[in-house]
């Protein structure tokens, strides 16, 4: 999924260096508790915590895809049928387990069913605590993700199951693929088989949607006749509940239904306790509440020092600003408060493959050389913040059964010590790779007129303005200069969004895992076929056809991709498919090019002295909000 | 006796002939040296135009600064400037102002900063008072429907959110290497001197237009009618010699404002490239890092202010210089004071007597 704003300096946290809880980037140890010895954990209390990141889809479980939202929904508000502990990898926090499921799902031989079998006596919060959750309920969200009327946020994950696209095209009024044979059984089919298909079953796109007792026939639920904002009636399944979910009332028509209290968009979110949620082994729910402050315009600095005033107990973000950090690092009293863990995104430097100069690969091979890696770690905070990256997907989703990392330490651009060109060894790599292209009239530097004034996008928050004058300063010294335009996060994504902006360079895009499997790294900003008119996010064009450049205004008509080779390893599972991917991630890397790495970011959150059992959720990529405690349940607060 | 042309000199000024002690021989003086002995007791302007002229030295010599130190405005320093953590080191022997929150040397881009201020302050200065000039002469001189218009037309300009239009106009035209228009609007520090200019000439304009309406009524504006000069002609020979002393007065009052309009576009990241040195950019990039650094924002907020400062006074000092009834009231001040300490003087027995005593 998208990375949110460039929360800046420390947004990709590196692991190892600093902090001795950390070992290494690509989901080793990291640290899990923040508290003395003899700390235990007791029920209780209210976690505060803000954040500076508003939703984008209005907390709607069928639209919303992001980070944020994912991390709620699944330390929180929602059940599926398969889910994750809210652990860190090294304590499984990879892998999926039975959620509303009772087991794991069992595969047919030729992998094109999959059946689900469902715990019994689970029910929804209040005000349907008497209604059983059942396999319909599965049934009804997916069909609200495909639903033509509903801007569902990620339906191509479940093209696959038989009937899906002609439902979601209006051609059929249900998915042939799903089935019920009782109310805790659902048989899927697919299409083709799909080795990750219980990792698609996890995302907060398939929770349950409870029918809704006034209108039973109505097809979609509760949700029927909230086609946009079905979010503020969602009753949870989860160990927490929207406050005033109890108000609910769905007896009435939906536009007359109250909202729920608790959500107050761009302002606060309030969750309470759910007193219906049992059976569930993945979160134990130490805390009664959790508060969520949201300042979208607030500082960050700003709010990471009310954490350590003791004002809030943490903040969510990936990052923490350079000061903060220090601050952090040298103050023996607050280290124990600061946690580093890796994460599994990254963040890169995308060249449009449909824009001159980066049309030609050798323009984009020299680039790959050119850029000060080292320099940059050293800008966005150091190693703690942000190891240095040599290719694509994060090495966490490249480890085989046996614990090995497939692509460790591969770096076909490697210079010496990562500087780039600002080292003379590095600038004679580049210029060599230069004198190749055709934009370099047989001389070391870019000097076509395609190569001046072009084009770049980088964020203007934290410590990003001195990464873009970085590569800036790097690029110049192979005859590419920029028109360096710097905004903020959203005003970037809304730009390279759209295709037709034909934005030649982009400095700030990252990408972080929809699920621990590297199929997310290479579906979305990598094929294709999923090059769209809006909310694009193959943002350099990889595998575009010559239709599609042409649709979008472009002169060049011709790119490089690579959907057969990603569409080899999607009906792999175990080892085969870990090695497809890394052969996929080197394929990206030496034969199109269009994507420099910067970094695997590892994640830098501080707690309040409030918080005990800190929990880093690999999934999420965040504090796991559903396993962390209070001391003494809150009674100190 | 009024000196046609000029300044006419107002009655009840003490008479600058014969000096102060009201003794020796009558001595005409030319209205610069007239302007000039007002200007000069005014400790204060002259102290700001001595650091104006330093400004002007320290944008001209703003390359052999940068050369004399070994680092270049857009050179970024990340091993020796910052920390391991990113973090920038303060002032010392390799930087001297530190170094700022990118690894830029702070000094070099506070050097360079000041050529962005002066470029605004004359060319959006400039433009603003050109444009106000020219409509503002027109609105007073000709009055009615073409008043009546111009006036309006200042209305709706003094209206505009200026901030958005800003942000609206660098969104629109700052994302192709072509600009706006054909080219005419392109991002950078032009598109913010445009900006400047062009949204801020009502202020200009209102003063001249009430500066015309006083004039045209005045008989040498009715002798140059009568004796056949066309309105261009009375415009250019008549009117406008007398509003070169007010439009510089208000030219130099508004240059801080526009230097500070300039220093927030940028610092909004809608102003100057980042390539270009600014002071607002450095106060912007300095926020996330001041808490520690405080060089950062210190520097650049110090020279900032110190400008503004520096154009004002000089504003107020030629204000006093030039205008007759404050230069008067001043003077005369001035000069009851310093009768005033004479007369104690005088009172007060010599020393010697006063021991004897």
């Amino acid at each position: 999924m998208k990375r949110p704003r460039f929360v800046g300096t420390v947004r990709l946290i590196a692991a190892a260096a600093v902090v001795s809880i950390v070992a290494v980037a690509c989901g080793g140890t990291s640290t899990t508790s923040n508290q003395p010895t003899g700390a235990k954990p007791t029920k209780g209390g209210t976690l505060q915590i803000a954040t500076n990141e508003d939703v984008f889809s209005h907390w709607d479980p069928q639209q919303e895809y992001f980070q944020e939202s994912f991390a709620f929904y699944r330390c929180c508000l929602l059940r599926t049928l398969m889910s994750y502990n809210g652990e860190d990898a090294a304590h499984k926090g990879t892998q999926v387990f039975p959620d509303l499921a009772s087991a794991a799902p069992t595969e047919s031989s030729d992998g094109l069913t999959w059946t689900f079998h469902m715990k019994s006596g689970l029910h929804y919060a209040p005000p349907l605590q008497n209604v059983e959750i059942t396999s319909q309920d599965i049934v009804r969200a997916l069909l609200r993700e495909g639903d033509p009327n509903v801007p569902a946020g990620y339906p191509f994950y479940y093209d696959a199951i038989a009937g899906f696209s002609d439902y979601a095209a209006g051609k059929a009024k249900t998915i042939s693929g799903l089935a019920t044979p009782d109310t805790h059984t659902l048989v899927v089919t697919l299409t083709s088989p799909v080795g990750d298909l219980p990792y698609r079953f996890a995302l907060p796109a398939t929770a349950p949607i409870p029918p809704n007792p006034s209108n039973p026939s109505a097809v979609l639920g509760v949700a029927q006749g909230h086609d946009d904002n079905y979010g503020n009636y969602m009753v949870s399944s989860g160990p927490y509940m929207w406050e005033g979910s109890q108000n609910l009332d769905f007896s009435k028509p939906p536009a007359q239904q109250p909202t729920l209290s608790g959500l107050q968009a761009g302002k606060n979110w309030s969750f309470v306790r759910n007193p219906s949620d049992t059976q569930d082994t993945l979160r134990p729910a130490w805390v009664d509440a959790i508060n969520v402050q949201v300042s979208p315009s607030a500082d960050v600095t700003v709010l990471n020092k009310k954490v350590t005033d003791g004002e809030l107990d943490t903040v969510f973000e990936n990052g923490l600003p350079t000061t903060t950090l220090h601050s952090y690092e040298t103050d023996s009293s607050l280290k124990p408060y600061l946690h580093v863990n890796p994460s599994a995104g990254n963040y890169y430097v995308g060249m449009n493959l449909g824009t001159p100069p980066f049309d030609d690969i050798h323009v984009r091979k020299a680039v790959q050389l050119a850029i000060d890696k080292a320099a940059i770690q050293r800008v966005q905070g150091g190693p703690v913040s942000w190891p240095v990256a040599g290719h694509f997907v994060p090495d966490s989703l490249l480890t085989l059964s046996n614990g090995t990392e497939v692509l460790k330490g591969y770096d076909p651009y490697k210079t010496p010590e990562s500087r780039g060109d600002d080292t003379s060894g590095g600038l004679a790599q580049a210029q060599a790779e230069m004198k190749q292209s055709k934009y370099s009239g047989g001389t070391t530097m870019c000097t076509d007129p395609a190569c001046k004034n072009v084009l770049a996008l980088g964020d203007n928050s934290e410590n990003n303005p001195a990464m873009n004058s970085q590569i800036q300063q790097n690029l110049a010294k192979i005859g590419i200069t920029l028109n360096l335009k710097q905004l903020n996060g959203s005003a970037i994504y809304a730009k390279i969004l759209d295709p037709s902006s034909k934005i030649p360079l982009m400095l700030s895009p990252g990408w972080l895992m929809d699920y621990p499997d590297a199929f997310t790294f290479f579906y979305l900003p990598i094929e294709g076929t999923n090059i769209l008119s809006q909310g694009n996010s193959n943002f350099t064009m990889i595998g575009a056809t010559a239709a599609q450049m042409s649709k979008y205004g472009y002169s060049v008509t011709s790119v490089p991709g690579m959907d057969d080779q990603i569409n080899k390893c999607v009906p792999l599972v175990g080892d085969a498919r870990i090695n497809c991917w890394a052969d996929d991630d080197k394929y990206l890397m030496e034969n199109i090019a269009s994507i420099v790495p910067l970094t695997v970011n590892n994640v830098l959150n501080i707690t309040s002295s409030r918080v005990v059992n800190y929990t880093y959720s690999a999934f999420d990529s965040q504090t796991s909000y559903s396993n962390v405690a209070l001391a003494g349940g809150g009674s100190s607060s | 006796m009024a000196q046609a042309g000029t300044i006419p000199q107002q009655t009840g000024a003490p008479a600058d002939a014969g000096g102060e002690d009201g003794a020796g021989a009558v001595v005409g003086r030319s209205p610069w040296q007239l302007f000039w002995r007002r200007f000069r007791t005014d400790k204060f302007a002259i102290g700001g135009a001595i650091f104006i002229v330093l400004l002007v030295l320290m944008a001209i010599l703003a390359p052999l600064i940068s050369k004399l130190t070994g680092h270049a405005q857009n050179e970024l320093f990340p091993f020796t400037g910052l920390t391991i953590d990113g973090l920038p080191h303060g002032p010392g022997r390799t930087f001297w102002f530190g170094v700022d929150s990118q690894g830029h040397d702070l000094f070099v881009r506070v050097m360079y900063g000041a050529r962005t201020s002066l470029f605004v302050a004359i060319f959006a200065t400039g433009l603003e008072v050109v444009v106000g000039t020219i409509l503002g002469v027109a609105a007073g001189f000709y009055r009615g429907k073409v008043d009546t218009f111009i006036s309006r037309l200042m209305d709706i300009v003094l209206s505009l959110p200026v901030l958005l239009l800003a942000l609206g106009l660098v969104s629109a035209c700052g994302f192709t290497n072509n600009g706006c228009l054909g080219g005419l609007i392109k991002p950078g520090l032009l598109l913010v001197s445009y900006v400047i200019g062009l949204f801020s000439w009502p202020y200009i304009a209102r003063i001249v237009r009430g500066q015309v309406l006083s004039l045209r009524e005045k008989e040498f504006i009715e002798a140059a009618r009568a004796s056949g000069a066309s309105d261009f002609r009375i415009m250019r020979k008549e009117v406008m010699p007398n509003l070169v002393a007010p439009l510089v007065v208000y030219s130099t009052l508004i240059i801080p404002t526009n230097v500070l309009f300039e220093a927030t576009l940028s610092f909004l990241g809608i102003g100057v490239p980042a390539t270009t040195a600014s002071w607002g950019g450095a106060l912007s990039d300095a926020q996330n890092v001041f808490t520690y650094a405080w060089w950062t924002m210190f520097f650049p907020g110090m020279f900032l202010l110190a400008t503004t400062l520096s154009f004002n006074l000089v504003g107020d000092g030629l204000r006093d210089a030039l205008d007759p009834k404050t230069a008067a009231l001043s003077y005369k001040v001035r000069s009851t004071r310093k009768q005033r300490k004479r007369a104690q003087t005088a009172e007060a027995p010599p020393p010697a007597e006063a021991a004897a005593a």
